[in-house]
């Protein structure tokens, strides 16, 4: 089992599209995946028409084992569940805070699941907080979105800063570029300098498209109704480059 | 709730699909994919070996599939060209996991086709109000023509955290029956299959005396005989005709050995119907014997001496047996056999007419078994290695009249210390019965030897002189066997068994 989070500090970047789509085209070539919603907002859930089990509480994950089995869903793909997200998520720094070893509970709960899937994809909420450091402890390989702009530049940098705060292993960041318009020089500038300066840049681009915003019309990754749309080729790029991560 | 999924619904009444989606709380809706069908048959040995192995088989158009219904993970599948409703020996499928494994449980018996069930099916998704589908499943209109029989089913999957919501519809559709299975459901539409007994445990009434529990004996047999008459002429296996064979020898047993019943022109007349009957029956079952053991004759000899003899010799096997068999055929397909099931059907209808004596059941029961039992500790104990193959002939029959008169009765006595004896008694048959099989395939053999030097065929003097001298030296080490046989089987704790059961000093 590998577990794979898509995370950034910055909303907006492309993050649930992409967690939606690359989970998609790992359970379409037979992986048997899980997609856990860990942000509040719950849009990768949208996504894939579940709502949020009524009652399941905050402490679903960190309860781990049954409780955690009984809420997931089966989504309308073969090979592909979700855990759908707990508005109530909102609250779950405040739990871990007083957990013992806080930073870990996600990582031992998640590792119940080793035998029933070969990937669990985490689209995670966009801050840096306790939950934050318990997905980057879950993580066999964390996937940052990243729009050619000097912002997401910054934001980076403070993450990679973070990183060696907290002591963690910078070899699990895997950036790459999402919403990209080639059109805009800056872009255009970005995708030209930052490869070089950081380390594990993905080759894989995501265009700007709005096949992908109407993602959220249709309620289903892209790749299953948009298969030829240039968007969904990078999605599918951008899996195969992940998997042979290893 | 704990339910097992799929949910297998049967309704009780016809229903369509219009119906079916009305009975939907508004905020859900089906959505219909491809319809298909499917026809399907289920298949089992006349004496439903599969069934009492935990095994299914059925086939859906061409492909076959059998599986373990205990056991999940036993599944194989496998497709065959030609199907309709001729019953199909292991053989007749394709070698590999399948075949294998239904010939261990088939044996040599062929599985026959259950009637044929149509099921026409449309898959179909349910989806809730935010068009998320909560459920797979398959709606089904089923028919089997044979039975006149017409029906609908719903099977539903809900998909993994939907199982309430799914629960929940399935109690808003019309009233239907529960089924554990796909497979369950589709047998519950068949004509329940008669039961079959190829040696019938009889109840009696100790009330009443040895005659109409005679009666009740041929009966049992009788029926046992009729059951197998259809299999046996389609010639759909071996074991029809074995099963009809026995079941008219035990008649013929029970008719000689419990007497005086029956006014003795009855006796004889009846007995003479079996006799005749032994007589076409006979010679096929023993061919069947030989060609069943085809391999078995082929390893018992050094391979030059097998080859092409070999081959011609089963060749001329084969012809006889197809020659033997189309005369039992005609035989049961003639007015004489006819006559003979009438015979039958008259005597056991006015029974009491024919009744001379009735004396107590328990009695007779237990003077009779005493008495053969004795018999063959006396004849048992007089055999050597020199003694003359007739004499242990003789006491094989001996040994089978008891082992008949003990199963006829079993229900009479307590049944762990009765079956202690029959088993007891089995091993001591087993090697008079193959000393037996030895002696009359020696002299079968003898027969195509003789044919064969006319013929001045070499190739078959080799193969059969072989055989000849393999089966005589068999025959003599069970010979040299048979003391310590006989020693254990008249011991004296086999002794106690029988004083014990039917009283007296044995």
């Amino acid at each position: 089992m590998k577990v794979i989070a898509l995370y950034s500090m910055k909303g907006g970047v492309g993050k649930t599209a992409s967690a939606v789509n690359v989970a998609y085209l790992a359970a379409r070539e037979g992986s048997r995946s899980l997609l856990v919603d860990l942000d509040p907002q719950g849009s990768s859930s949208f996504y894939f028409r579940v709502r949020p089990p009524g009652g399941h509480g905050t402490k679903t994950l960190l309860k781990g084992g049954k409780k955690i089995s009984k809420n997931i869903r089966e989504t309308d793909f073969e090979n592909l569940d979700i855990l759908p997200a707990d508005m109530s998520y909102r609250n779950l720094d405040l739990i871990l805070d007083s957990a013992q070893k806080r930073e870990r509970v996600l990582q031992k709960n998640l590792s119940a699941f080793k035998d029933a899937y070969d990937y669990i994809f985490l689209d995670c909420p966009p801050n840096i907080t306790l939950v934050s450091e318990n997905i980057f402890h879950a993580a066999d390989i964390i996937l940052v979105p990243f729009i050619p702009t000097t912002l997401s530049w910054l934001t980076y940098d403070k993450l990679l800063a973070f990183f060696r705060e907290i002591e963690m292993k910078r070899r699990k960041l895997f950036p790459f570029f999402s919403m990209v318009e080639k059109r805009k020089k800056l872009h255009r500038e970005m995708i030209e300098i930052l490869p070089a300066e950081k380390k594990r840049f993905l080759k894989a681009m995501i265009p700007y498209s709005s096949d992908v915003e109407r993602m959220g019309l249709e309620r289903a990754p892209l790749p299953a109704t948009h298969p030829a749309s240039p968007a969904s080729r990078a999605f599918e790029e951008l899996w195969q480059e992940v998997k042979a991560l290893g | 709730m704990n339910t097992e999924w799929p949910a297998v619904l049967l309704f009780k009444t016809a229903a369509d699909k219009a119906k079916l989606e009305k009975k939907i709380p508004s905020a859900y809706r089906f959505r219909w994919f491809h319809a298909e069908t499917a026809h399907i048959r289920f298949w089992d040995t006349f004496d439903r070996r599969l069934e009492k192995k935990k095994y299914t088989l059925y086939s859906s158009d061409h492909i076959f599939t059998l599986y373990h219904t205990e056991d999940s993970g036993r599944e194989w599948g496998v497709s065959l060209k030609k199907t309709g409703d001729t019953p199909l020996l292991a053989g007749a499928f394709p070698d590999g996991n399948f075949r294998r494994e239904l010939a261990a449980v088939a044996g040599i018996r062929a599985v026959l086709p259950s009637p044929e069930i149509v099921k026409h099916s449309s898959a179909f998704s349910i989806l809730n109000e935010d068009q998320k589908t909560i459920a797979r499943a398959s709606w089904m209109v089923l028919s089997v023509k044979e039975a006149d029989i017409s029906a609908t089913a719903v099977v539903i999957q809900p998909l993994r955290g939907y199982e309430s919501e799914t629960e929940y519809l399935i109690r808003r559709l019309p009233p239907s029956a529960r089924h554990q299975s796909v497979e369950g459901m589709l047998t519950s539409l068949l004509p329940a299959h008669e039961p079959y007994i190829s040696r019938p445990r009889l109840e009696f009434d100790v009330n009443e005396g040895m005659a109409p529990a005679l009666r009740k004996i041929l009966i049992a047999h009788f029926k046992v005989m009729r059951q197998n008459e259809r299999g046996l002429l389609g010639n759909w296996d071996t074991e029809f005709l074995h099963d009809f064979r026995v079941a008219g020898r035990r008649m013929r047993s029970a008719l000689s050995l419990i007497k005086p019943i029956l006014h003795p022109g009855a006796k004889q007349e009846l007995v003479l119907t079996l006799k005749r009957l032994g007589r076409f029956t006979g010679p096929v079952r023993d061919l069947d014997v030989y060609l069943l053991a085809r391999a078995d004759f082929e390893k018992m000899i050094p391979a030059e001496m097998a080859g092409q003899g070999f081959r011609k010799f089963f060749g001329r096997l084969t012809a006889d047996h197809r020659r033997k068999f189309l005369a039992l055929k005609a035989f049961l397909e003639s007015r004489e056999y006819q006559d003979i099931l009438n015979t039958w059907d008259g005597y056991l209808k006015s029974w009491e007419k024919h009744v001379i004596n009735d004396p107590d059941l328990r009695e007779m029961a237990a003077s009779l078994l005493k008495k053969h039992f004795k018999k063959i500790l006396k004849d048992g104990g007089r055999l050597k290695p020199s003694s003359p193959d007739e004499q242990f002939h003789d006491l094989r029959i001996e040994a089978k009249k008891l082992r008949y008169l003990l199963e006829f009765f079993s229900t009479l006595y307590p049944q762990d210390t009765i079956q202690n004896t029959v088993r007891q008694l089995k091993t001591f048959q087993d090697n008079l019965g193959a000393f037996n099989d030895y002696s009359v395939q020696i002299e079968m053999l003898r027969g195509f030897l003789q044919s064969a030097e006319k013929k001045n065929d070499q190739d078959q003097v080799k193969t059969l002189s072989a055989l000849i001298a393999v089966s005589y030296q068999g025959k003599e080490v069970l010979k040299k066997e048979y003391h310590a046989i006989y020693k254990a089987f008249s011991g004296e704790r086999n002794r106690l068994l029988y004083q014990q059961l039917f009283g007296g000093g044995v």
